[in-house]
Parts: structure tokens; sequence; C-alpha cells
């Protein structure tokens, strides 16, 4: 092979999922010497909404209108959930820097003073969210007050109908009228990726309001797949709304999602310009700590290419489609230091025998045990290296997806880890 | 790399079609310190990389055999060859079986392919062989106030892991070169996508309505003029827009080398730059 | 007099054969511009620039042209100069020799009165040039047969040139090495020229020719000092003046040595007429032969000079086009230059296609527009022709001054429309679902060298997820995916993971694919999707070569009726 390019860092950030991108962020604000690597790929499944904490107690599926009320009684509820290792104090400030971060990066999130807001999705259900980007604030605005809305949807565009949603929602949320368009200048299937850089361009967005203003008729507001661009969302939101006379919102559509790849994009764009040495679509091969027990590891795309020498570790690997948890027929292990994984003492009691069961199934709360900073640690408790952190998904004792709190469990932790990496460097 | 003297690999398109892209690479790598060698080589493999790919390995390698046998680093100033050149590299480091049988056929010429050899674009030795100082020195007429869109050109830039070139998501390198010049490079979205001449001649169609999108995006975003630094790229947007012209109501966005633009602030006259072959003017 | 019947009927076929075809200079349609102009029209649109020439400054270039490229070769010089020696041995030793040697009478004869092809200066220098003759036909023999690419590609054109040259020189030569060892021909000139009849004289000047001048008499002469100081006065007084010393024959000198222990038997049966015969009737074929070989390029190549240093095919008149074109296919000597320089060329240690190969393909190129291409190397010519990167060094080079890269693109196109598409054409010419019909029936055992499509560890990770189809740049540009490009990426790669893939390489996705590999950069799973797509375009243009390769009988349009 090729000679292997060397680099030095004080902290390398494996995963550049949401939980990456946020570690490198907070090293970069840190003014730590960083190095990030990962393949970008899994954040296009982001849906863009922050959620902080939907559901809790999850089998009994009772939603908080206030998060952190519903995170004091998550952390008294199950002292081991992550978020116990920080406190709504740290999450909060955590939240608030990296919305900032967003917003510096172009791309603006809407928050209800510190309360959930709820927005449609496009089963026509509601979902609760923390923090929502800013071309679906009006949106939840228009739920909330039950506007008279006009719910567009185009030909071709899989997964989204402004029918369905109707149907669904319809009940709560009497005023909602549908129209099915055909998206300017396409007949056939429809992506949202083709249709958002379509209308990132002025001329396209004319003849989409010029196709909606006949069917107005008393709406006040009008929800469109999220697909109104991917780099001038806020500007085309704001033509839109001119062109229309109304709010314009957008409404997620299915994963990948533009939304996604918009908080793709403003990462990816922006955490280099803050010094974060990115190796993106690359992976970490192998991983050793050195006898003065710094790490040493070889990064690549194919095959190794780069060997990366660190002081300190954040592990953000995510879970097993993020390939940081790996299945075999008797156990989960940790992809690339073969970290002790907490999880059920055998395969049959993975899952339930109910797929659907509310509470969810013990491997989802498979992972790693951490101690306050973050830290994995052995069966007995004991940290396995002092500057080895683990954040996001990969951690024990959450249930993401059903607690509703992937954004803020990624976000949180992060902040968290490189804090608390930071602090242990100056002692 | 930071080579003074580099194996100048012009490509099969600059003789026929885009003689200033040549001429003018020289005239700034000279003006620059830069010695090129000149040596005959072959087609890179690119073209025929669609019917028969160990036919393009056999083209390809050769070339970088050739580079191996007179010690020298390969330069070369198109994206598409440079691209395919590190493909074939990759394939000959993946492969054994196929190193061998390569290798093989070039034993008959007396050639072989080893490993280590240096590949780069144009942009990335004026990067790292000349660095920004020299460059910042060199520049004496600086382009203030144009407005540039730095068109990157898929095959430098992708499949990242192979080609190399710059981070594939988000690279920096061409804004950083424009900015030497003194000019302004704009933000514009559609910087990282195809210009459409891969299938201009195929299907003319899919190949138009790509670069319309791309010099759309170019004006939305206020550029002055398009800078490639890759034959089929500048072929594209600077023949394409010549023979179809630009939408009603449009002026046409001029495409410019960057070894045109650089010459051009180094204050290098216009003859020994070819602006004047280009078919859509372009002055400071 | 049979000999004269003969120079005069070579005379007559070789005129008529320039004629013949240097009209078909006006009458080959080659390329796209207006194709049925009759020959007249042609023939005034040629005169008018010819004439419109003759009185502007590119006269100047013209004859700087005849002069560099013609009289100095400086072209050839430049590539090659053991070439340039072999070029310019031949050419300067065969035009002295046919001015000097073949038309004495009407040259040298008339310019000095005491001319004798057996004196010096004239008997040395024939020699001479009869000597760079033979090394030009040494080089050319050498080159042939050591250079790898032209070894592959000798022509019976080109071993028919250098046989009659061969054959030209050496029974020239060999017909002077008889001639002065030749005891009968003594006798006949001593009859004709000497003046007394002195039986003494006669035996002292055989004494005194067999001692210096080589002849070999059947019964030697007695020599010694007596009769060599009489021979000499004779000889002197009767011989010397039309003489000169045999060994100032360079050439033949050494022959005479070679032959003359059997030099009686040769005087014997009058190899000497024998040779004569051969020696005028080799020449005469050769006139004769002129305008149907590569010799032809005497004529052709000084005209396509001439139309080069006027400029580019594409500035000509259209109609002057085809013209220009037509005698750039005769002008072509099959030097091989080209091929030496051909961008592609190393393509050829994979692809048995010669016409990959500029002077392969123009021979092949002449031959089909003259009719006389067979069927199945029709695809062959078109296959190699596509793989040109119009890199334009061939017309760079070539020292013919053709303008091959115009002849290429004209050529294409004529190709085309006679149906010979480029793969991308073919699949255009058929849908999906017919493609995926004929791809079955013609499955070769041999894959592109990635081994990506039949490996299943190529797709194990894909989850259908669509980012490929969402970031590709060819699907965004689509009004309606399925009319326009039959699958998105995603699916392409589904029906290849269900070991499908007869079904995609027809597919239009698979074709207009603009490798910018956005698909394989952002696919979550890391899934080679864009070098799939490469494989299968590979697998589909071995297939589209099994039923249309060099050895196939099918006509083009077989594959579209399947």
């Amino acid at each position: 092979m090729p000679a292997m390019n060397e680099m030095q860092c004080d902290l390398l950030v494996i995963g550049s999922g949401m939980a990456g991108m946020a570690a490198a962020m907070f090293a970069g604000q840190h003014h730590i010497d960083t190095v990030q690597v990962g393949i970008t790929g899994e954040i296009n499944f982001a849906s863009g909404l922050l959620d902080v904490l939907g559901v809790h107690p999850q089998d009994q599926g009772i939603p908080w209108e206030d998060p952190w009320a519903g995170i004091r009684q998550l952390i008294k509820d199950t002292p081991d959930h992550p978020y116990a290792r920080l406190g709504v104090d740290q999450i909060q400030r955590a939240m608030d820097t990296c919305i900032a971060f967003l917003k510096s990066a172009g791309l603006h999130y809407t928050t209800r003073h510190n309360l959930n807001s709820h927005i449609i999705t496009p089963a026509g259900t509601v979902k609760t969210t923390y923090a929502v980007p800013h071309s679906m604030a009006a949106g939840a605005q228009a739920l909330a007050s039950k506007t008279p809305t006009l719910l567009v949807d185009f030909h071709g565009l899989k997964g989204f109908s402004a029918r369905q949603i109707i149907e669904t929602a319809g009940r709560r949320w009497p005023g909602l009228k549908q129209l099915r368009l055909a998206f300017p200048g396409t007949r056939g299937e429809l992506y949202t990726e083709h249709a958002a850089r379509s209308l990132d361009l002025a001329a396209n967005r004319k003849a989409l309001a010029d196709l909606i203003r006949p069917h107005l008729v008393g709406a006040k507001a009008v929800g469109l797949p999220a697909i109104l661009g991917i780099y001038r969302t806020s500007e085309g939101v704001t033509d839109l709304e001119h062109q229309l006379g109304v709010p314009v919102f957008e409404i997620p559509t299915m994963v990948p999602a533009v939304t996604g790849l918009r908080l793709r994009e403003a990462f990816e764009q922006r955490l280099p310009a803050t010094g974060i040495r990115a190796l993106y679509q690359q992976k970490v091969w192998d991983a050793m700590v050195l006898p003065n027990g710094e790490f040493r590891f070889s990064a690549g795309g194919l095959a190794p290419e780069t060997t990366i020498k660190a002081r300190g570790v954040i592990l953000a690997s995510g879970r097993f489609f993020g390939k940081g948890l790996r299945a075999d027929r008797s156990r989960i292990r940790e992809a690339i230091f073969d970290l002790p994984v907490v999880q059920p003492k055998k395969r049959a009691l993975w899952h339930h025998k109910d797929l659907l069961q509310p509470s969810g199934h013990p491997i989802n709360r498979a992972g790693l045990e951490t101690d306050e900073h973050f830290r994995p640690v052995d069966e007995k408790g004991q940290v396995i290296h002092p500057r080895l952190h683990a954040v996001g998904s990969i951690l024990a004792h959450q249930d993401w997806i059903r607690q509703k709190c992937g954004s803020g469990l990624s976000i949180a932790t992060a902040f968290g880890a490189v804090d608390a990496y930071a602090q242990l460097s100056r002692q | 790399m930071t080579a003074r003297t580099w194996l100048y690999f012009p490509g099969c398109k600059i003789n026929t079609f885009m003689p200033q892209y040549g001429l003018s690479t020289r005239s700034v790598m000279t003006a620059l310190g830069i010695s090129l060698d000149q040596t005959e080589l072959n087609c890179c493999g690119y073209p025929v990389r669609h019917e028969n790919f160990a036919a393009f390995m056999v083209a390809a390698v050769r070339n970088l055999a050739i580079a191996a046998a007179r010690g020298l680093a390969l330069m070369t100033p198109c994206k598409c060859c440079f691209g395919n050149l590190k493909h074939a590299d990759h394939w000959m480091h993946q492969d054994e079986t196929l190193r061998r049988q390569i290798n093989a056929l070039l034993a008959k010429e007396g050639l072989a392919w080893r490993q280590g050899i240096v590949i780069r674009h144009l942009l990335s030795v004026l990067d790292e062989a000349v660095g920004t100082d020299a460059l910042k020195t060199a520049v004496t007429r600086p382009l203030t106030g144009l407005r540039v869109a730095a068109h990157y050109g898929c095959h430098a830039l992708r499949p990242g892991n192979i080609t190399q070139f710059d981070n594939p998501l988000a690279p920096t390198l061409f804004e950083r070169m424009v900015a030497l010049t003194g000019a302004t490079a704009v933000n514009w979205p559609l910087r990282l996508e195809c210009c459409g001449q891969p299938q201009t001649g195929k299907n003319n169609r899919v190949a138009m309505a790509l670069m319309t999108r791309k010099l759309d995006d170019a004006r939305q975003a206020d550029a002055q003029i398009m800078a490639t630094a890759c034959t089929h790229c500048q072929m594209q947007f600077d023949d394409g827009q010549f023979e179809y012209g630009p939408p009603t109501g449009c002026a046409p966005v001029p495409a410019v080398l960057y070894t045109q633009l650089l010459g051009t602030a180094m204050g290098l006259p216009e003859e020994a730059l070819g602006l004047e072959k280009n078919r859509i003017p372009w002055r400071f | 007099m049979f000999l004269t019947y003969c120079v005069y009927l070579s005379l007559a076929v070789c005129l008529a054969g320039v004629l013949w075809r240097m009209g078909r200079w006006f009458t080959l349609s080659i390329g796209p511009e207006a194709p049925s102009a009759p020959p007249r029209a042609r023939i005034a649109a040629c005169l008018h620039a010819t004439s419109s020439i003759l009185t502007r400054p590119v006269i100047a270039a013209i004859v700087k042209a005849w002069v560099v490229d013609v009289l100095i070769q400086r072209q050839i010089a430049r590539k090659s100069v053991v070439r340039w020696v072999m070029h310019m041995t031949l050419f300067y030793g065969f035009v002295s020799l046919i001015l000097l040697h073949a038309l004495d009478d009407l040259t040298l004869a008339r310019w000095d009165p005491d001319y004798a092809a057996t004196a010096n200066p004239y008997m040395l220098l024939r020699n001479l040039m009869g000597l760079f003759v033979l090394t030009g036909i040494i080089i050319a023999l050498v080159r042939r047969h050591t250079l790898v690419l032209l070894k592959r590609f000798n022509t019976r054109a080109d071993k028919v040139a250098i046989a009659l040259c061969a054959a030209i020189l050496l029974s020239g030569v060999g017909l002077e090495a008889v001639q002065i060892s030749s005891a009968p021909l003594f006798d006949e000139m001593v009859q004709d020229y000497f003046g007394g009849d002195d039986p003494e004289e006669i035996t002292s000047l055989k004494a005194y020719w067999a001692a210096y001048y080589e002849v070999v008499f059947p019964q030697p002469p007695v020599i010694n000092a007596q009769s060599l100081e009489t021979g000499q006065t004779v000889h002197e007084d009767n011989c010397a003046a039309c003489h000169s010393p045999p060994t100032y024959a360079i050439a033949a000198y050494p022959v005479v040595k070679i032959i003359k222990p059997l030099a009686p038997a040769m005087g014997r049966i009058r190899l000497d007429i024998g040779l004569w015969y051969i020696h005028v009737l080799a020449s005469c074929i050769a006139l004769a032969y002129l305008p149907f070989g590569k010799l032809f390029h005497l004529i052709s190549v000084p005209v396509s000079l001439a139309a080069r240093a006027v400029g580019d095919t594409r500035g000509n008149a259209p109609l002057n086009r085809h013209t220009r074109r037509a005698i750039g296919l005769d002008a072509c000597t099959h030097c091989g230059v080209c091929a030496l320089h051909c961008s592609v060329a190393p393509l050829m240690a994979v692809i048995d296609n010669p016409d990959i190969l500029p002077s392969e393909k123009i021979g092949d190129l002449s031959l089909w527009y003259t009719g006389r291409l067979e069927r199945n190397r029709q695809w062959r010519l078109a296959r190699g022709g596509n793989i040109c990167t119009a890199c334009g060094r061939c017309t760079d080079v070539c020292p013919a001054g053709i303008d091959l890269q115009d002849l290429w693109q004209a050529s294409q196109t004529d190709l085309i429309d006679s149906g010979y598409f480029s793969p991308h054409g073919w699949i255009r010419t058929n849908d999906m679902v017919a493609w995926s019909k004929s791809a079955k029936t013609a499955t070769t055992a041999a894959d592109s060298g990635m081994h990506l499509v039949d490996n299943p560890d190529t797709f194990w990770a894909c989850v259908q997820c669509t980012i490929c189809t969402n970031v590709c740049p060819v699907v965004a540009t689509s009004e309606d995916p399925r009319r326009d490009l039959d699958l998105t990426p995603q699916q392409v790669m589904n029906l290849v993971r269900l070991q499908l893939k007869d079904m995609a390489l027809g597919c239009r996705m698979v074709w207009d694919c603009v490798t910018c590999y956005r698909c394989q950069e952002e696919c979550p799973q890391k899934v080679p999707v864009a070098d799939v797509l490469y494989e299968l375009r590979n697998e589909a243009c071995r297939r589209l070569h099994v039923v249309k390769g060099p050895t196939s009988k099918l006509s083009p349009s077989d594959l579209q009726e399947r």
C-alpha cells in the first residue's frame, strides 16, 4: 500500500451523525485541536427536527408539553438514562449552543419558549418536538390555531399525500384543503432533493407559486412537503409567502429527506471553517492504545490511508445502522474497541414476542455503560481509558426512537463529554 | 508534493479542442518556476472505460509506468484525466491479479507500474508545489471586484477516497485558488455538480439540462464568470454556451480556465494565455 | 521491340490509372456535407478553389510545403532519422536512376556528347544511387519486421511495393554484374566497336580485360607482361573512352566477385539478356502498377501537402471537403508514423481491433468508401473509429499532410448514418426489455475485472434508501424518470442484486450516467453505485461484441430485429 499520511491531534471524534457533528462542534468551541472521521450518509436520515424529549414513560406514551419537566421526571424514574448524567441546565445549554451554531450556518430553528412544539407529519399524525426548522414554524402555528390551510402535494412524490394527512388530521384540524400538482417541469416520479434544488432557483419558485395561487381561495396558510430549497430555504419560504400572500410552511417528508440534507450541509460546510479537520467519507479501520496512553488509529475510505495519533477520543459511531454496534449470532459487540456492551444475557431475550410492544425491546436499550464523564466502563464500573468518551445513540439505557429524544441525546451527551474532556485535560 | 519538475499530462483533448489550456498552463507554470517534462504519453483511458475496463487500465497505467520510469510526479490540468489515472492507480493497488496482468502487458515495452507514483491535478500542484506565498507574490494585477463561480469538476472530487483531491463534500481548494487571484469566489449551491459534458454527443438533452442548471445557479449567485480547471468542463461551458446560446433574456456566463485567470492576475500577456481562443470572450 | 511495346503499354496503363484514380477524388462522397453533388460540380469547385489560390500569397506556403515536406522531408526527419534516411535514399535514388539511367537518352546523352553509361562519373553515380536505393529497401524491410506495431500490419500493398523496388534494383545490379563478366558481350563489343582485326591485339585486349575488367573468358587468355602492355594500348585506343574500370561499379563489382566462378555458364545461357528483360519488365510493371498501389503517393502526397498548406479541411468549401478527404485516402502510404504516435494505440494490447490504429483505419476506410470492405469488417471499422479520442497527433505527424482528424470525424458520421452506432447509440435503438432478451442470448464468461456486479458483497448493505436516486443529477434533469431513464439508480442496484443484470444492461439510466460519482460518494452504505454502472456498460459492450464482433457474419440490423 502507498505510504500512510500522518495526523496528530488532541481529540479524535469518531462518527459524523448528529452526535459526532455536535461533538466536533463543541470541541471547536473549546478550541480543542480536533480531527473528525466518519461517513456522513447517516445524517441524511435525520428528520431535521430537534427532539429533546417527547414521550415518557414510553410504555404509556405520555407526551410532554414541557420537555424539561419531562426530563426531570425521566431522570427520577430511570437514573441510568444518559440524561441523568447531565441535568436539565446542561441539556438546555447544549441545545441553545447547537441551535445558535446552526443559525450561524444559515439554518434557522424556532423553539416555543422552552416548550415542545407540535407539527403535522406526512401520516397526518401530530409529532411532538422541541426545535423546528424555521421553514416549519408556521405549520406549528397553523396547527395550534387550526388555521384554514391548503395542503399541497405532488404527482410522483412518494410517501406524501395531502389527502392522507387530511384523512387522519381532519377532525383535529378542520379547515384543511388539499391540492395535488404536477411539480413544475416534471411528470413522473419526483425526488425530494431534485425538487429542493430546483426550488433554490427563483424562477422555479415563481412557477410553483403561479400554480398554487388560483387554489388559495380562503386558505390562510399553505403547507408543502419539505422541498423548499436546500441552501436558500429561508429565502425561498419568504419569497413564496410574498408571492402567495399567506404564511407558507413545510411538512416533513419520508427519509432520506432534504431536511436531513440541510443539517448535513450545515455541519459539513461550517465545521471545517471552525478549525475541525474533517475526514468525511472515511472510517476508522483499526485502533490501538500506545504504551504512553495515547491512541493510534488508521483511517481511510476503501483502505487505511491515514495514521492518526490522538490524546483522546469521542466515540460517536452510532448503533447498528451507523455500524457502531455489531450483532453476531450470540452477542452484540462494539465495533472499534470491542468495549463491553450492556445487553440481554442471550439472543432469545433481545426482543419481545410482540413486535410493536410500546415499551420497546431490550436490545433497544443495549449499549455502552459510562461514568458521569461519559467514559465507558467495564462490568466492575472501572473506566476503560481515562480519555475515551462515548456519546449519542451508542449509549445504553435509552430508547431514543420511542422516547423521541434522539437529537437531544446526541447533542447533550456530546456537550457533556466534550466539556468533561476539556475539564479533565485541564486538571 | 513539492517537486519543481513534473511530467506534464495534457490529455487528448487539449491539442485539438482546447489549445489555450495547454498554452496557459505552460505559460503560468514557467512563470512560477515549475518545469514541465513533455514526454509523449497516451490516452488516460477515460473514454474507453465505459466499454472495456481492462483496456482502460492498460492505457492509464502505461502513463503511470512512464512516470515511474522517468522518476517524475505526474501533473495533469484535466480533471477527467486526473480522476481516471487515480482510479487506475487505485485498482492496481487493490487487485493483485489485475496488477500482474497489466504489468505483464507493459513489460513487453520494458515498463512497469509500481507503488508510490504521484498523480496530481494542476490546482493541487499550484497549492502544494508552488504554494500560497509564491502565488501571492506572483499576482501583480489582482482581479479585484471580479465575482467568480468556481466549478469543481466531478472526476477530481469524487469518489474522494480514490481521488484524494480535497474534502469531497466540502472542498475549499478551488475557492482558495480563486481568492489568490484577487477575485471573489461566490458561494453557489451547485458548485459541486456535473457540467453535463460526459453526455454531450450521447444524450444532449441531459448534457444541456445539467449545463443550463449550473449556469442559472451561477447567475443567481451574481457570478460574472465561471472558472474551470478541466478541459472537458471548459469545453462544455465555452463551446456549449456558444453553440446553444444562453436562455432568452440572459447573457452568457463566460467560462474562463483557471490558468487564464491566474495568468491575467500575474500580468502575463494575453497571447500567452490564449484568451482570444475562448469562444465566449472575457477580458479583465 | 517487345520491350518497347511493353514500355509504351505500361506508360499508357499508368496514365489511364492515374486519371481513374484522380477521377475518384471527385466521385467519392465522404462526410455529411452536400452528399449528392455530381462530379462535375465537384471538379468545378476544386478548380475554382485552386485558381483562387494561385493568385494569393498562400501559393508561397504551398511551394514551401513542397520544398520542406517533399524535397527535404522535414516532417519525417523530426520523427525518425532512420525513416528519413530510408525515404530519402529510396526517393532520390530512384528519381536519379529514372532520370539519369532509365531516361539517359533524353537527359545525359543530350547534355554530354561524350556520355557513356559505362564511363565515370556516370557508372559510379549510377552504382551509388543503386546503393542508396538498396539501403532504403533494407531499412524498409528491417523496420517492417522489427517495429512491433508495423510488423503486425504489413499489408499486401506494402509487400508489393517493396518487392517491385527490390526486383528492379536487384535485377539492375545483377545485370550490370553479369554484363561485366560476360565474354559473349565482350565479343559483341569488339565486333561493334573495335576498329582493327589483328587477332593478337584482340588476344591482348582479352588478357587486359580479363586482368583488369573482370571479364571471364571460356578459354582464359595468356596473361603476361607483354600481352598486358599491348592490351593496354589497344584498350586505351578503343575502349577507355567509354569504359571505366569495373571497381567503380561499386554496387555491381562485389557481385561480380561472387558470381565469377559461374560466369562462363552465365555467358553461355546469355543471362545478361535474361536479366535485361527482367529489369525492364519489372520497371514496366512498376510503372503500370504505380496508380494502383501505394506508389501512387508520388502523385497524391504532393497534392495533399499543398491542400494542407492552405489550411484545415473545415476551412474548405463543403464540396471540396469531400474531394480533400478522397485525396487524403489516396495519399496514405501506410508508413505507420501515425500509429506510432496514436494516443489509443496501447489499447491494442487488450482490444484486438487493428482499426484502432489510424494507419489501418484509413486503409479500411478507403476500402469501405470504394465498396470493397467485407461486411464483417465494417463493424470492426466502426468500433475502431469509436475508440479514437481525437487527440490530433496523427494529423500532426502525418508526413503526407492528410487531415486525418477531419477524416475521422467525417467518416464517423458516415458510419453512423449507415447504422454503425457507438455502443451509446446502439442502446438507444431499442428498449430495455428487448435488450434484455437479446442480451441473454449473448452471455460471455469473462467479466470486466472490477468484479462488482456478480459479487453479492457489493450489495449486501444496500437498504434501498433512494439516496443514490435523490442525488443523481441525471434523474433530476428528467421530467419523467421512468419515461426517460427506464429505472433510477437505486432500482438498477436492486435489479443487479437480485441477479437480474440482463434486465439492467439496456436500461437508459445505465447509459445516461454522467459518472459524477455523487451516488457512490453519498451512499450511506458505501455501495459503489457508479462503478457498478460502469461495469454494466462494460458487460453490455462485451455482449454487443459477441454478436457484432470482427468474426461475426451478422448484419448491423440483426440485433435490432431480435
